[in-house]
């Protein structure tokens, strides 16, 4: 028994000094940190155990076409060096074997497939005595691909050594072999294609105005693209580098082809501005309930801020409402055909809200990565208080008073109206009926052919107590009519409210089309958009 | 040598005589029938494009327009109307109560006030039930 354990411990003690004859090793010289595009070499040697004398040295590698391409290769030492490349085969390794021993799978019934992605490459050295240990043989020079324009996901197995054999002429002695570093990992490479990036547009007016908005994205102060957002308001970008971060610029574009900016602010953001500032006046006026703030989120402050004087006032009110009747104001700074688009943009989970880095949240970076490429952008424009055409929030500023989220400002609801002209003992008359309810303001934009009808005459029947305004310009055939009561106390008398009295200029017998209303839009005391319906 | 026309009557009888004679003559051609002297007028003929075969119905004469197009309005039953232009969401820009006749109205629609897009045009009772639709566009 006891010879029996003394063999068998013989025998593994033999194995495992047989075991470690040898390793092919292979690494690259540059230091760590890559980039696409960057050059590497790696460098094959031997490392011997004590008494291996190889005279003739073969080792198979593979690495990957997809992440390396090959540039050169250069060898070295004393004795002959010489090396084989196939395009498009994988090792299939002997099973039974540990994949490390790399002599044991020479022989063994290891072979080569078809493989589109990896390369194999066999290196031989041969000297009449024995070769160096730790000397390089050979150095092949690759160059770092985009795995950004693959499927791969990162860099950590690039090469591979698949099977060798160590062998000393001299004595017909071969060794066992195994690999010391079998893969080269080359860890995080920079400048990898982030592939299709998305960034989504965030506005209701997307739905029919998307291809009015463009962007500009900046690497640095460099524009590294620009263009429309597609009819679904998004991008789709595949030329962005994973782990930079860029800027986006949201805006729209100085000529519209669909997007009026005139009617971008309606009654209903006049009549939310006015409540906000008669709130903020101390609730003078104001409906019962109001407290110093009217708004429901943050962003409004910036929304709503027409005169850039720093604050939401009376001031920003009658711009508002100016422009709703027609009369744009010295002010540069809200959204409107003749001032443009005064653009609000920010990173949706972000928007609204103000931070040091983000004035109300208009983060505008975004930085992709191979986990995140998708990124939503909401998008405003100043003077929309009431949403129409601006993202609304859905994360809550802390600087808003607790007491008025209630007030959502982006309700809308859908009231009667019917708006009829008629040739009636040769004029024109253009009545506006509506039976709406709790209608405290209304905003009626109309055009008229200047060529057939002449104006005669606007008659209000809304109520004693209510403000009515209108504007005509002749010259280009326009006419804004309405009423607001700012307090939101006193409704539109129902009935016929507004009638237009034209004068034909000419013999006609219909009118259809003479008349056309461009803009029409109701609001209620709770601040609640009323379109209309005919 | 120029002759001249002799208009002079030697006998108060004989201008009497022509006088009489003249007048008989006007008279006499004064005794036909009226309907020798009146023309027929013919209805103007509707202009094919404007044609509705169906009793009832709305169509115009061409769905390109610039300034203004003709439409041809057809009812069964004399009464009021309305025509109306909705743009391409669906939303009335321009609406009109007509007084119309029996058969075919002729009318003309005005588009000079609609920007350039494409647009739907209806006829309704006054209880909005649809009686025709047509779609056409502007063309500045």
């Amino acid at each position: 028994m006891k010879k029996l354990i003394t063999v068998i411990l013989c025998v593994l003690f033999t194995l495992n000094i047989f075991g470690q004859d040898a390793y092919l090793d292979h690494s690259y010289v540059e230091p760590s940190g890559f980039a696409v595009n960057d050059t590497i070499t790696v460098k094959f040697n031997p490392i011997y155990v004590e008494g291996t004398t190889p005279t003739q040295l073969t080792g198979w590698f593979e690495y990957n076409n997809k992440l390396l391409e090959k540039i050169s290769e250069t060898y070295y030492g004393d004795g002959q060096v010489n090396s084989n490349h196939w395009v498009g085969y994988k090792f299939n390794p002997a099973t039974g074997f540990e994949i490390h021993e790399i002599s044991s799978q020479w022989g063994n019934g290891a072979s080569y497939g078809v493989n589109a992605d990896w390369n194999v490459m066999s290196l031989f050295v041969q000297s009449s005595g024995t070769i160096v240990e730790g000397e390089t043989f050979i150095e092949i020079k690759f160059k770092i691909k985009d795995r950004g324009l693959t499927d791969y996901t990162d860099y950590s197995e690039v090469t591979m050594i698949n099977d060798g054999r160590y062998r000393d002429n001299r004595t017909d002695t071969d060794y066992v072999v195994h690999a010391m570093n079998q893969s080269i990992d080359l860890g995080i490479v920079s400048g990898v294609n982030a592939g299709d990036v998305v960034i989504n547009l965030n506005t209701p007016a997307k739905a029919l105005h998307a291809t009015d908005y463009q962007y500009k994205i900046y690497n640095g102060d460099i524009i590294h693209d620009e263009g429309s957002f597609d009819s679904n308001g998004q991008i789709i970008i595949s030329t962005l580098i994973n782990d930079i971060e860029y800027n986006i610029d949201i805006f729209v574009t100085e000529s519209p082809t669909t997007l009026v900016l005139d009617d971008v602010i309606t009654i209903t953001d006049a009549y939310i501005t006015f409540k906000e500032a008669i709130a903020r006046d101390g609730g003078s006026g104001g409906a019962p309930g109001d407290v110093s703030s009217y708004f429901s989120h943050g962003i409004q402050y910036l929304l709503g801020e027409l005169n850039n004087s720093g604050n939401v006032d009376f001031e920003d009110s009658y711009i508002s409402l100016a422009h709703v009747n027609g009369v744009d104001t010295d002010s540069e700074w809200y959204s409107s055909t003749t001032n443009g688009a005064i653009n609000v943009v920010g990173e949706v989970a972000q928007y609204g809200i103000s931070t040091n880095d983000y004035y109300f949240g208009q983060k505008k970076t975004f930085t992709p990565t191979d986990d995140l490429k998708v990124f939503e952008f909401a998008h405003g424009l100043v003077g929309d208080v009431d949403f129409s055409h601006s993202y609304e929030p859905t994360a809550v500023s802390t600087s808003n008073k607790s007491s008025t989220q209630s007030k959502v400002s982006s309700r809308v609801e859908t009231q009667t109206i019917d708006i009829v002209s008629e040739l009636t003992e040769g004029k024109v008359i253009v009545s506006i009926l509506t039976d709406a309810i709790d209608m405290v303001g209304s905003q009626f934009n109309i055009t008229y052919d200047t060529s057939i009808l002449t104006l005669d005459e606007v008659i209000f029947d809304t109520g004693n107590t209510m403000s009515n305004f209108s504007n005509h310009k002749e010259t280009v055939g326009k006419i804004w009519i309405g009423s607001l009561d700012q307090s939101g106390i006193e409704t539109i008398k129902n009935g016929t409210p507004y009638k237009l009295i034209f004068t034909p200029k000419e013999t006609i017998q219909n009118t259809i089309g003479l008349v056309s209303f461009n803009l029409t839009e109701g609001v209620k005391s709770d601040g609640t958009k009323i379109k209309f319906e005919f | 040598m120029v002759q001249k026309l002799n208009l002079n009557f030697k006998r108060k009888k004989d201008m009497k005589n022509i006088l009489l004679f003249v007048g008989l003559v006007l008279m006499l051609s004064g005794c036909v029938r009226d309907d020798m002297f009146i023309d027929t007028i013919e209805p103007p003929k509707l202009i094919e494009a404007l044609e509705i075969v169906q009793s009832k119905g709305l169509k115009l004469e061409s769905i390109i327009v610039s300034n203004e197009v003709l439409i041809n309005v057809k009812l069964e039953v004399v009464g009021s109307y309305k025509i109306k232009i909705r743009n391409i969401v669906n939303k009335i820009v321009s609406q009109e109560i007509i007084q119309a006749k029996a058969g075919d109205n002729i009318l003309k629609v005005y588009t000079s006030t609609l920007p350039k897009s494409a647009y739907t045009i209806q006829l309704t009772n006054m209880d909005n039930q649809l009686i025709g639709s047509q779609r056409f566009t502007i063309k500045n």
